[in-house]
């Protein structure tokens, strides 16, 4: 009986600390750079913008000064281009993000709606019509796609959910804004873990956010003490505009840490990273060498950011200590 | 005999360099008058580049030019930038525009105004056209209307 009072007690204990030791926390970070594709000598890159990887390790940009998404193999080598300026299918105007799941290559365009499906060798397949402008997106399943968008004029702000034909299939509300003027306040980049769990960091505020699968807020969280977001109201629009960027991009580590890269209000702008675990605690800060504005993390937990006014791709690996 | 020998291969050199250079030149400038009677500097700010709908007037322009200007228009595209005097920035933005030109099929030179001489000119987004017949100096501003475009594409009779 004892034995087995025992026995309950450690499994208690396990179950309450499960979480925290279920994710291998960050006490401090090291970056080591294993590759740089681009340079001033290479014309490869010119403005690269977004970036994935597949599951072997090949990396994918869109580059905005030349219209295109580039294939590059692990070692840097350059495989493919394809796209060219036009509105037409496989083509682009201002080419961001990108996104790989299951075999697919996911890509925005800044000034064409909806999301162009390629396959890996860069072929066209098809297009997932979406009538709002994305922002950021996560592909959930080859039927499901997260957007977070700004639609004016709507109080209420959503992530919302796409199937592939554009139908809208579900939203979390994560905001609510009782001034519409300050509606670009609202414009968040986000990530969704394996639990269904939303992560949410606002571009204009200081201001981090966790929901649950049904919109349910766990917690949120500032970084900077004390600062007020300066607006300014340009005459064309009817719209306050904020001057700074606070957040710039959010991922997740395989460990389960969030890596989430600092704007401007950070001591070093568009170069700290702040690690925080799934609580919400701040773990560490890691400062990159250039500026850069996103980030991406594959799933050996290198860190791809952008140097060299967009020229240059640089990749780290990501060390714990 | 040797000096006069030399003397005279040397006068007949310089003779000779003399004719070439005169007769070149005459012949350059008449190829000239030809060939490019009008002069066309375009006038871009760097941040355009990357702006594709800023850009739809300036590549409407390109390839209209490439179809319809004959041979009568010599066109330099002068690029504008505040970071220009960096020479890291400037070598990254030159790159760019290496891109940007292969990409967009432009095929006449796109300079970086590397001296900022054309920073506070008020020139950015817009078009010097120097019409050497008609004797006219004339500035116009992207985007250009139908009219416009007509206007500086016209061919000489």
């Amino acid at each position: 009986m004892r034995v087995y009072r025992v026995l309950v007690g450690v499994l208690f204990y396990i179950s309450i600390f499960s979480n925290t030791f279920g994710q291998e926390l960050a006490k401090k970070v090291v970056l080591k750079e294993v590759l740089s594709i681009g340079g001033e000598e290479k014309d490869i890159l010119f403005q690269w913008a977004g970036v994935t990887t597949d599951l072997s390790n090949n990396i994918y940009l869109t580059d905005s000064i030349d219209y295109s998404i580039k294939k590059f193999k692990e070692d840097g080598t350059l495989l493919k281009k394809a796209g060219r300026r036009g509105q037409g299918p496989g083509e682009f105007l201002a080419p961001r993000l990108i996104k790989y799941f299951d075999r697919f290559l996911y890509v925005t365009d800044q000034n064409k709606p909806g999301i162009q499906v390629f396959d890996e060798e860069l072929n066209y397949k098809e297009s997932i019509p979406l009538r709002v402008p994305v922002f950021d997106f996560k592909v959930l399943s080859k039927n499901l796609i997260a957007v977070s968008t700004l639609i004016p004029n709507e109080s209420s702000k959503c992530i919302f959910f796409y199937d592939e034909k554009g139908n809208l299939k579900d939203k979390i509300e994560y905001l609510k804004l009782e001034n519409e003027s300050l509606s670009m306040l609202s414009i968040v980049k986000f990530e969704i873990d394996d639990k269904n769990d939303l992560y949410i960091i606002y571009t204009f505020q200081d201001k981090i956010e966790k929901f649950d699968g049904k919109g349910k807020k766990i917690w949120s969280k500032s970084l900077f003490e004390n600062r007020e977001m300066k607006m300014k109201k340009p005459k064309v629009s009817p719209y306050q505009l904020p001057e700074e960027v606070v957040f710039k991009d959010i991922e997740f580590d395989n460990k389960g840490n969030i890596f989430i890269l600092a704007g401007s209000w950070s001591r070093n702008k568009s170069r700290d990273i702040y690690i925080l675990d799934k609580k919400g605690n701040l773990l560490t800060i890691v400062t990159l060498p250039e500026s850069t504005h996103c980030i991406h993390i594959d799933g050996q937990n290198n860190l791809y950011t952008r140097a060299g006014m967009g020229t240059i791709l640089k990749k780290y690996r990501i060390e714990y200590q | 005999m040797k000096e006069k020998f030399k003397r005279i291969i040397v006068i007949l050199y310089f003779i000779n360099l003399a004719f070439l250079l005169l007769w070149g030149k005459e012949n350059q400038a008449k190829e000239s008058r030809l060939l490019h009677s009008k002069l066309m500097f375009i006038f871009l700010d760097y941040s355009a580049i990357s702006c594709s709908l800023c850009l739809d007037s300036f590549l409407t322009l390109c390839n209209t030019l490439k179809t319809e200007k004959g041979e009568n228009i010599m066109v330099v595209g002068v690029i504008i930038s505040e970071d220009s005097e960096d020479e890291n920035r400037a070598k990254i933005i030159e790159k760019q525009l290496r891109g940007f030109a292969k990409a967009n099929n432009i095929d006449f030179p796109l300079i970086l105004d590397k001296s900022n001489i054309f920073k506070e000119s008020h020139f950015e987004d817009s078009i010097i056209l120097f019409d050497i017949v008609s004797k006219s100096v004339k500035k116009y501003k992207f985007p250009l209307d139908k009219k416009r475009l007509k206007e500086i594409i016209v061919k000489d009779k």
